[in-house]
């Protein structure tokens, strides 16, 4: 098996990676439901407001993958950097206040690795995932202590955080979107994706390679900070933490939506959708009594897919 | 100073899986794969042990686990998806499939094996010192060769694909090896949150200790005391549990940043294989 590289590469290769998801997806519904008739219930029960939230989510997490992806940094970190918005979220008496302390947290969360990288040039990746565990266990101190809400005797949970509308969480969104887009379309978002080809390449641009490095990596960690918030926000019942269910596992979903999407802000926005409805059908399949690991398997394939999309948009694999 | 014999006996004990781990994590850098999925081959085997139970536990751990490393160096090695991001990938969906298979065992005593530490981990310093010499063999050279200059390991003739796959079969063995210990002879048990960040931590002594399995075997105790440390201090003080949780992992950064930016001006800096991360394509030679 090897690669070759294409002449004209094509975004089309997207799309192939796209159905080549949806036909592993339909491939591991029917090993699960084991018929039929159930996985196309899977597929077509859909809760409008659900699909909604879980697309918000992950489109603004998504956006936080394709500001650091797109500078060719490796924040993997934003499982973390979502415990820490949503910690922010129930910490904070309004809606406002709490995607502003979200944003805040968020980026004082992913200072060090950003400082680290532009400084001591320290792999990025290998700081900001230590930093997702280390931010379950931070959390799990707080719900213990601090903010643990001592209304709800005998049950380790936090304060509720306030409630956000879909409609105004969908508003914030677009903002972030327009914001990435129109970043891109600046001399700083230029010099941002010249980072991707290289250090050297900023250099020679006039521009300092650490501040960019670290502006990519802040702006990433802020963004995914907010996805946290609106994560729990956006619940209509149960807005608090548990030490339980402390990890939603949208970092790995709005990575997948980055990827799966080409980089592109509007390419991840119609990726996080698709994702979205994968997690509704994991949803139904849990429904359903089949075991909760599906939804990780679903997107997993999903990020898989993505990835040999971006491959397969620059090779052709032969097979010698 | 009084030092406790129990806190260094403990992290001798919990140095030898980080450094199986390690080694294993060594093998796959020196030959060019930065494997965060390294994490998803411990914990998976963990809980492959951990549903098999004593003693089929765990070679069954071992072979689930260097498969799926295989796996992984495929996808990336062959297909040159992304490494980090299906690292990453590999790890979520490990940890998924793995707390379902060992739901089952959640909660039960595994029956352990009476072993001190220092036994264990003087066996593990062994498996580094053969692999000091593996890496000085034609196949260890190789694997070298393809994480510093894969082109030139080409031109000679040498399947860089190939030695990257056998690269990745020891690192999958010496994780799920590790993987398996934390189970059926460290802990004795199992939950969901047991194994999580071993693997990450061997990835991150691996850099620590500059890509050598000598120097592994020294660095590989730093994040195990402070394991232990925890454990201890969790008795001793009132301080939170989960505070004290995250103490071997910002101690495991503290002292890679320490590592980096104390031979960043020294010939040690090119110790680090130039190719880590970077997957190699053999139409894009020049």
């Amino acid at each position: 098996m090897r690669l070759i590289q294409r002449p004209t590469p094509s975004p089309l290769h997207y799309l192939y990676a796209a159905l080549g998801s949806l036909a592993t997806v339909t491939a591991i519904v029917l090993l699960f439901t084991g018929d039929v008739e159930r996985a196309a219930a899977a597929f077509t029960s859909v809760d409008i407001h659900y699909l909604a939230r879980v697309f918000l989510v992950v489109a603004v997490i998504s956006l936080s993958g394709v500001l650091s992806y797109r500078s060719g940094l490796w924040n993997i970190g934003q499982e973390g950097q979502a415990v820490v918005g949503a910690l922010a979220a129930v910490a904070s008496r309004n809606a406002l206040e709490a995607v502003a302390l979200a944003a805040l947290f968020s980026t004082l969360w992913i200072l060090a690795p950003a400082v680290l990288r532009a400084t001591a040039e320290v792999n990025e990746a290998v700081t900001t995932f230590l930093l997702s565990l280390v931010a379950i266990y931070t959390a799990r101190y707080f719900i213990d202590g601090p903010l643990r809400d001592p209304a709800k005797k005998g049950f380790v949970v936090t304060a509720e955080a306030p409630y956000l509308d879909i409609l105004a969480a969908a508003a914030m969104y677009l903002l972030l979107l327009v914001g990435v887009v129109a970043l891109y379309k600046t001399r700083t978002g230029l010099t941002l994706r010249l980072l991707a080809s290289g250090e050297e390449v900023v250099r020679y641009a006039g521009k300092s390679p650490r501040v960019y490095i670290a502006t990519a990596l802040l702006l990433s960690g802020a963004v995914a900070g907010v996805g946290g918030a609106v994560e729990i926000m956006t619940r209509e019942a149960g807005r608090y933490m548990t030490l339980q269910q402390v990890s939603t596992g949208f970092g790995l979903f709005g990575v997948s939506a980055a990827w799966l999407g080409g980089l592109h802000p509007l390419g991840a926005a119609a990726a996080s959708l698709y994702i979205a409805w994968l997690y509704q059908v994991a949803t139904n399949l849990k429904v359903m009594g089949l075991p909760a690991l599906v939804a990780n398997a679903l997107v997993g394939s999903a990020m898989a897919w993505g990835l040999a999309g971006y491959v397969m948009y620059k090779y052709r694999v032969v097979w010698r | 100073m009084a030092v406790d014999i129990g806190v260094v006996q403990e992290a001798l004990k919990g140095a030898a899986p980080i450094l199986l781990a390690t080694l294993g994590a060594v093998i796959g850098q020196r030959a060019g794969v930065l494997n965060l999925g390294l994490e998803g081959v411990v914990y998976l085997s963990a809980a492959v042990a951990a549903a098999a139970g004593p003693p089929w536990g765990y070679p069954l751990a071992v072979a689930v686990g260097t498969l799926y490393n295989l796996l992984y160096y495929l996808l990336v090695n062959d297909l040159a998806l992304n490494q980090i991001l299906m690292g990453f990938a590999f790890t979520m969906m490990a940890y998924g499939v793995g707390s379902q298979i060992a739901r089952p065992a959640v909660g039960k005593p595994i029956e352990k094996p009476l072993v001190q530490g220092v036994e264990i981990y003087l066996a593990a310093v062994l498996v580094a010192v053969a692999l000091h010499l593996l890496l000085r063999t034609r196949l260890g050279v190789a694997i070298k060769a393809s994480g510093d200059d894969p082109a030139s390991l080409d031109l000679m003739g040498v399947d860089v694909y190939r030695i990257r796959k056998i690269a990745g079969a020891l690192e999958g063995a010496l994780a799920s090896s590790a993987g398996a210990y934390l189970v059926l002879i460290y802990y004795g048990s199992w939950s969901d949150q047991l194994v999580m960040g071993w693997g990450t931590l061997a990835v991150v002594t691996a850099m620590i200790s500059l890509w050598s399995p000598l120097l592994a075997a020294g660095a590989s105790i730093i994040p195990s005391l402070f394991i232990s440390l925890a454990y201890t201090l969790q008795r001793l003080t009132e301080a939170s549990p989960h505070l004290l949780n995250t103490v071997p992992y910002l101690a495991s950064i503290a002292v890679l940043v320490l590592a980096q930016l104390a031979v960043r001006k020294t010939r040690l800096r090119a110790l680090a294989p130039r190719w880590l991360a970077r997957p190699y394509i053999r139409e894009e030679r020049t």
